[in-house]
């Protein structure tokens, strides 16, 4: 069986460590990587494809060293950067066949292979349009498509849903749990829907460091008796903004009712929250870093 | 690797950036070669004197020169000329393309007066017996020219090699992939030399060809001496013409690499072809606020480079009574030589930078 590991990965610049001694092991299924903007998801992913090489530590292949796998490694790699280049000139068709030199695929299998791709992906209408004339969404579906186009066992993405509208989000992951069978799908996101009904497992990291993993359960698990819901006065709202965490304030009948995060009642009249979401636990642990309190 | 070559030639051509230098590479390389070919095509026909506003035909210049004749066997016994002599005397000199002081009223030292005499008479009497025409004069004007202009917008083509992938964020997604590395530098390097190879063959021959085909009498193994008196080789016209389009290229080369690292370490296009450009105009920089001697070592132009005809560059030369020797400062092989390791040390950063490039999360 596949199996991809990392072994105390490090990466610094300067003093700074974008990535601090991350370790784990991944065996086919789908993984999220959470991580607010700047914890070091885009650093660790290009560690992984090879693209960056670690200060520290080492990535493991079915137990072979990448460095030494080379090229070997590089074939099984499919691989989607967050706000990906492309040739302004070339149509979807010629981007997609570009790659698959890249990829080393033979030319017929790279054009059936491509063709089926661009179906896949819903661009098989536009194949001879110039990249230039697409929308976000477009691109990103035709960076999926590539990588997908040498079958690869290893499948990293990075921030792949980042502008594509909700209707695409969904069926981008639908797509997703579609070809995910049997590789090791590891996907970078801060949108916590896009991982919460996917992913079998969820990587938190927070400034370079693996904070928690888990599936999504027993990650809402560790938050479960710290979601609290609140209805106060406007003014009592924006002192309880101050000191806590707030996932969702709505207004009712002349109150403010809050969702806050806090390890006890962040008032005497506070309800616990029963069913936890995915964004209570990224609020959770990177409220700080994203503009809340805890 | 053909698909890959084909796409990164065509990535190449794709830009308007190398669309527009192409076209304006072609177009002043026609114009160098009418600039060049011009005293071919469109001989004059008068001797104008800018002093004195007159003017003289082929035919009055000829009678004009018989009596020159006397002038210079009378001069060679020492003296100094009038006014009047020298004027004939250095219309005459002029006609015969030697390398005189010619200032009208000069009075010439009269200890230098024969040696520069019986110069200009050996090397008229060479010029007949050389076969010596115009034509190669301007062969010498036109290589340099010719390979100047691919020298100079070739690393405007090409910069956008490596330097465009990095700027719109292919890099990441190139190197992650099975050929992303070796075979993809192959690739480009390929196509960088299928860009380069006719536009600098095209340059060339646009400005080599027409004085070449324009006098196909010109003796090209008569000596070189006999353009450049002071030349420090014992070359033949041929085999300087052959030298000096070896420098053309390598300069050529050089400055296309330049470019290319330049433009890869600083992922900007643009200024990868600025150095490029600067690099390939250095060897024609002529006039520098800079004393002699810095002047030799920093300023040089192609031509006296190889040949040593400049007095830019310190050549040394001597007339025996009947014939030039020239003594060129240093040799010649160590400026290729120099130049040979400063186009390997290119390719090998561009080589090297490509292969351990990071992409920085």
């Amino acid at each position: 069986m596949i199996q991809l590991r990392a072994e105390s990965l490090t990466k610094t610049y300067g003093a700074k460590a974008a990535v601090d001694h991350v370790s784990f092991t991944l065996s086919p299924g789908i993984y999220g990587l959470l991580g607010a903007n700047g914890s070091g998801k885009t650093t660790l992913m290009r560690m992984l494809v090879s693209v960056l090489r670690p200060t520290g530590g080492q990535i493991f292949w079915c137990d072979q060293e990448i460095s030494t796998l080379g090229a070997q490694y590089r074939d099984v790699l499919g691989y989607l950067p967050q706000n990906f280049g492309y040739y302004k000139e070339f149509s979807a068709w010629d981007f997609l066949l570009y790659m698959a030199s890249l990829k080393g695929l033979d030319g017929k299998y790279a054009k059936a292979k491509a063709a089926s791709l661009l179906e896949l992906v819903g661009l098989a209408d536009e194949r001879k349009a110039k990249l230039r004339t697409f929308s976000g969404g477009m691109l990103q579906r035709a960076g999926i498509a590539q990588a997908l186009l040498n079958d690869p066992k290893l499948l990293v993405l990075d921030e792949p849903t980042a502008g594509l509208d909700p209707k695409e989000r969904v069926r981008f992951r639908n797509l997703l749990s579609d070809i995910a069978k049997d590789k090791i799908v590891l996907l970078s996101t801060h949108i916590v829907s896009d991982v919460e009904s996917i992913a079998d497992d969820i990587f938190l990291l927070k400034r370079g460091k693996l904070i928690d993993e888990g599936s999504v359960e027993s990650l809402l698990a560790a938050v479960m008796g710290k979601v609290w819901q609140v209805t106060c006065t406007p003014d009592e709202a924006e002192g309880l903004f101050n000191l806590y965490a707030v996932a969702n304030m709505r207004h009712e009948n002349g109150h403010v009712v809050l969702r806050v995060l806090s390890e006890t009642p962040p008032t005497p009249d506070a309800e616990p929250v029963r069913t936890p979401t995915l964004e209570d636990v990224y609020l959770w642990h990177f409220g700080e870093e994203s503009g809340e309190t805890k | 690797m053909s698909a890959l070559y084909r796409y990164e030639l065509r990535k190449l051509f794709c830009r308007k950036q190398a669309v527009a230098v192409l076209c304006l590479l072609l177009a002043l390389s026609v114009l160098a070669a009418i600039g060049n070919a011009q005293g071919a095509l469109f001989p004059a026909t008068h001797w104008n004197g800018y002093e004195s506003g007159a003017s003289l035909s082929e035919t009055e210049f000829e009678k004009l020169s018989e009596k020159a004749a006397p002038l210079r066997e009378q001069q060679t016994a020492g003296g100094t000329f009038s006014d009047e002599e020298w004027e004939t005397l250095s219309y005459y000199m002029g006609a015969q393309e030697a390398r005189t002081p010619a200032a009208a009223g000069t009075p010439v030292p009269a200890a230098e007066t024969p040696e520069l005499l019986k110069m200009a008479e050996t090397l008229g009497t060479m010029s007949v017996e050389g076969g010596y025409t115009g034509s190669a004069a301007r062969l010498f004007a036109g290589i340099p020219a010719g390979f100047l202009l691919p020298a100079l917008f070739l690393p405007f083509l090409l910069s956008g090699l490596f330097a465009e992938d990095a700027r719109c964020g292919m890099d990441a997604l190139q190197f992650s992939a099975r050929f992303g590395r070796g075979r993809l530098l192959c690739a480009k390097l390929l196509a960088a030399l299928t860009a380069w190879l006719p536009a600098a063959a095209g340059c060339g021959a646009i400005c080599v060809l027409p004085p070449v085909l324009s006098d196909p009498h010109t003796d090209w193994g008569a000596s070189m001496q006999l353009l450049y008196p002071n030349a420090a080789y014992a070359l033949t016209l041929g085999e300087a013409a052959l030298w000096l389009i070896a420098a053309g290229v390598l300069l050529s080369v050089l400055s296309s690499l330049f470019a290319l690292l330049l433009s890869s370490l600083c992922k900007a296009s643009l200024l990868g072809a600025a150095g490029g450009c600067m690099l390939a105009l250095y060897p024609f920089l002529r006039v520098l606020p800079l004393a002699p001697e810095a002047r030799r070592a920093l300023c040089w132009n192609v031509t006296s480079l190889l040949f040593g005809t400049d007095d830019s560059f310190g050549w040394l030369s001597f007339f025996d009574g009947a014939k030039v020797f020239g003594r060129f400062s240093f040799s010649v092989p160590v400026i290729f030589c120099l130049a040979g390791i400063f186009g390997a040390v290119l390719l090998t950063c561009c080589i090297w930078r490509f292969l351990t490039r990071q992409v920085k999360g």
